[in-house]
């Protein structure tokens, strides 16, 4: 597949529809600067890959690279597009355009399937598939020579490794974090377990330590036998009822003493009750009731007699003072006619004023029984309110003796419903005996207490045996966990140097590659002579994976003992043997935009003796160069062929600014045995 | 010791050159020209008889072969004057060797010293020759999945067959190289 057109309009400096037809020879392009040398290979660039690779900064102030692929001059373009030609060997064609409307109609993978060998099991892309096959002036130096190891090396690989294979790299280092994820997974395991067992570990001291006041269990069996025979057979059982039934028991135990203490609280009340003397005093009680009871009567039955005549006198005083009234009056009116006022008897005077005094006087008397009534009635009434106070305080005494006397009661009656109901074999006003018996049962209960102590210590042995158990266990599938994450660990391991060969093995074979490819860059390197002294070069991979590529000459870094020319010419012999040695490559064009700068006339011949040589392995060979000399040199040495002819585009700039083909000449085959004949003669 | 002169005529034969012997008076040289290129070779007797006669011989010759040359048209820039000795030289001799290929005026020239073996004769005309060297890399040996599956079988053989299968998953290849999920 070579090169067969190039057409383009408003693209870079080419307002106007050019066209150039490339024989499949060599075409050699000439002009000065600016007037479309590098616009022609840039024109195959971008159609190809969609960008113009010479450019370090794509973006910058006034536009970047986007803004000026196509025209940007003075007149408008008809169109903006560039499209290339191909021609294969068996004369099949194959165009990609590109235009600024519409873009590419040729998509990387249809372009690397027409210009890349199908059998390939993976493909470079279009990128590298320029980057080798364009040699710029801007990439002569920057991607050989002066590229650091590494990048070398990278750039090697991606021009040569389409013959290696798939690129594993991705699957083994999947594989790898798999492993390790793995890995991670188990070492969480491990660390659980061991957490795991520690905590036990502390759990079964601790149990131990229970464990060791164990001693004297038959004892406190029996000792629960006799106290608490009623518990359940099994010691775990045994045990939870007997703590059950120790927190039950202290609760009554509280009961019955704050009963024995309310007792004991009216210990001298009931004394008092129980005493001859109280009985005496309650018998005097009751007697001087009864004794007031009988002076209260009597009082009340003499008050009721004075009331009685006290009535008695106050009625018959009532009378008197009507008379007395009537007597004044009488005497106040005298005898009328001789005649009594009050009963017209006839009457004289004296005998009428005797009569009226000896009536006043019987009514003076009257008045003194009247008062003695009144003063027997008030000592009669001081007499009963006495007898009534007297009758009401031996009523409250007596009361009080009654109802202290039913207050002890009824509280031994609570005191002996409280003993009764938690069974306590006690009478009620009998503090002592239930002192006793309280102190008995106290006893038993802290007695029952320590047995339930030892039962727990029963209990943490066997707390001691399960954990001990579970140690063994955990131990077991700490061992277990422990043994997969050697396991894992060797995975990852394994899946390391799975992932390394990955890289090593394409590294190696890459490099292997590269030995083959290796005299051909010596001898490349001979031909170009970059250095008087340093006839030769020689190269080494370095590197973990072997990932950097390094040229010496004579022992020497040419990089740093080169001139910018010489390392120029070195850089070029790297990359003519990059180009040269695709393996993958079906395209046969190798293209070289103004290759001999800084490099002087010697190793430009040697240069273009190179270019004769790779024309002689059948390849289609473009040259942009700025020399008009340079070019016809190129013209003349680059063996033009029948079917494989060279032509030579002189460019310049028009009138209007646009670059344009100024003229072209065909060059044609040189005659053939020039000097035989003159030896012939 | 090689044959310089037979060398020669075999290395330019091999590059498609037809080649002849020329006869200057007492001097022989051989002539050789192919489609694009033609010219002389001699062969001198030390460093020191080339640095010295070089230049009296290609004018010799060229005056010799004046009339063809005149008929050759752009031909006539391809002439090579191709000067050699088996003898070593010294450095200071290299240096003024250089000096003759760098002299562009008239022909082209290419010398060698201490040539002693077809090969060095090879690297000394390589500016006539085509490409020596055309790698290839189609070998069965630069296989990488068969390389690396080799590798793998003695790294891990149960996941050789797993460990590059992308059917089958990173964490089935990690099991079978021995880790439990």
């Amino acid at each position: 597949m070579k090169l067969q057109f190039v057409e383009m309009a408003g693209f870079r400096g080419f307002r106007d529809k050019t066209r150039f037809d490339l024989p499949g020879g060599f075409i050699v392009l000439s002009g000065r600067n600016g007037t479309g040398k590098s616009t022609l290979l840039d024109a195959i660039d971008f159609a190809i890959t969609g960008t113009i690779n010479k450019f370090s900064v794509k973006e910058a102030r006034g536009g970047g690279l986007d803004e000026h692929i196509w025209w940007v001059g003075e007149g408008k373009p008809e169109a903006h597009y560039v499209s290339i030609g191909f021609i294969a060997d068996d004369g099949k064609q194959f165009v990609i355009s590109r235009s600024r409307e519409r873009g590419c109609d040729t998509q990387p993978p249809e372009i690397l399937n027409r210009l890349t060998n199908s059998k390939l099991t993976s493909r470079p892309s279009v990128e590298t598939l320029m980057q080798t096959t364009l040699i710029r002036d801007e990439l002569i130096a920057g991607l050989s020579l002066d590229l650091p190891e590494q990048a070398r090396f990278a750039a090697v690989r991606a021009a040569i490794g389409g013959m290696v294979g798939p690129d594993y790299s991705a699957r083994t280092e999947a594989i790898l974090a798999a492993a390790n994820t793995a890995k991670t997974r188990h070492n969480d395991r491990v660390k659980e377990t061991q957490n795991d067992l520690g905590r036990v570990l502390g759990e079964v001291t601790e149990a131990r330590s229970n464990a060791e006041k164990s001693a004297g269990i038959s004892e406190a069996l029996r000792l629960i036998e006799t106290l608490a025979p009623s518990l359940p057979s099994g010691l775990v059982e045994k045990t939870d009822a007997l703590r059950k039934m120790i927190a039950e028991r202290r609760l009554v135990l509280r009961d019955l003493e704050s009963a024995r203490l309310s007792v004991e609280e009216r210990h001298a009340e009931l004394t008092f009750f129980d005493s001859p003397e109280s009985q005496q005093e309650i018998e005097l009680a009751r007697v001087a009731q009864e004794a007031a009871l009988r002076e209260k009567s009597q009082a009340d039955e003499r008050l009721a007699l004075a009331v009685r005549l006290d009535a008695a006198e106050r009625a018959t005083d009532e009378y008197a003072t009507h008379m007395a009234a009537i007597l004044e009056h009488g005497a106040a009116l005298g005898l009328h006619d001789g005649h009594c006022p009050l009963c017209n008897a006839a009457r004289t005077d004296k005998e009428f004023g005797d009569a009226i005094a000896a009536a006043q006087e019987r009514l003076a008397d009257h008045g003194v029984k009247l008062a003695n009534a009144a003063e027997a009635l008030a000592r009669a009434r001081s007499a009963a309110a006495e007898a009534e106070r007297i009758l009401t305080s031996a009523q409250s005494r007596y009361a009080a003796f009654q109802s202290r006397r039913e207050a002890v009661q009824q509280k031994l009656k609570e005191v002996q419903e409280t003993y009764d109901h938690h069974g306590f074999q006690a009478s009620a006003n009998d503090a002592k005996l239930a002192q006793t018996l309280l102190f008995t049962e106290r006893e038993n209960l802290v007695r029952l207490e320590r047995a339930l102590s030892v039962l727990e210590a029963s209990n943490a042995i066997d707390r001691v045996k399960t954990l001990e158990a579970r140690i063994i266990t955990l131990r077991e599938r700490n061992d277990q966990e422990a043994a997969k994450l050697v396991a894992a660990e060797k995975a990852v391991e394994a899946a390391r140097q799975i992932d390394a060969s990955a890289k090593t093995v394409a590294n190696q074979i890459l490099t292997e590659q590269f030995d083959t490819v290796m005299p051909l860059l010596k001898e490349l390197y001979r031909r170009l002579r970059p250095h008087a002294n340093w006839a030769e070069i020689e190269s080494d991979f370095g590197g973990k994976v072997r990932g950097s590529l390094n040229f010496t000459v004579g022992g020497h870094n040419p990089q740093f003992l080169f001139s910018s020319g010489q390392r120029r010419a070195a850089g070029l012999a790297f990359l003519l043997a990059v180009h040269l040695s695709r393996p993958w490559c079906s395209w046969r064009s190798l293209l070289m935009d103004d290759p001999v700068q800084h490099i002087d006339d010697y190793r430009a011949l040697n240069l273009v003796e190179v270019l004769t040589a790779i024309r002689r392995t059948g390849r289609q060979v473009i040259v942009a160069v700025e020399d008009v000399a340079l070019a016809n040199v190129l013209c003349r040495r680059l063996r033009s062929a029948s079917g494989d002819s060279g032509r030579h585009f002189q460019l310049r700039t028009s009138k209007t600014g646009t670059a344009e083909i100024s003229d072209f000449q065909d060059v044609y085959p040189m005659p053939r045995l020039v000097l035989r004949p003159a030896q012939a003669s | 010791m090689t044959d310089l002169k037979s060398s020669l005529q075999v290395v330019l034969q091999d590059a498609g050159y037809q080649t002849w012997l020329v006869s200057l008076d007492d001097l022989e040289a051989i002539g050789f020209e192919d489609d694009a290129a033609m010219g002389f070779a001699y062969v001198f007797e030390d460093a020191a008889s080339m640095l010295t006669r070089w230049r009296d011989l290609e004018t010799r010759l060229l005056t010799r072969h004046a009339p063809s040359l005149q008929r050759a048209g752009e031909k006539t820039w391809n002439i090579y004057s191709v000067f050699l000795c088996t003898e070593l030289a010294t450095t200071d001799q290299l240096r003024e060797v250089r000096w003759i290929e760098e002299d562009l005026e008239r022909t082209r020239k290419i010398t060698g010293c201490g040539l002693t073996s077809n090969s060095d004769v090879v690297t000394a005309l390589l500016p006539l020759l085509p490409l020596q060297y055309q790698p290839s890399l189609d070998s069965e040996d630069f296989d990488l999945t068969q390389r690396l599956l080799k590798r793998i079988a003695n790294i891990a053989p149960a996941a050789t067959d797993a460990a590059l299968d992308s059917e089958i998953l990173p964490s089935e290849v990690v099991r079978l190289l021995g880790a439990e999920q």
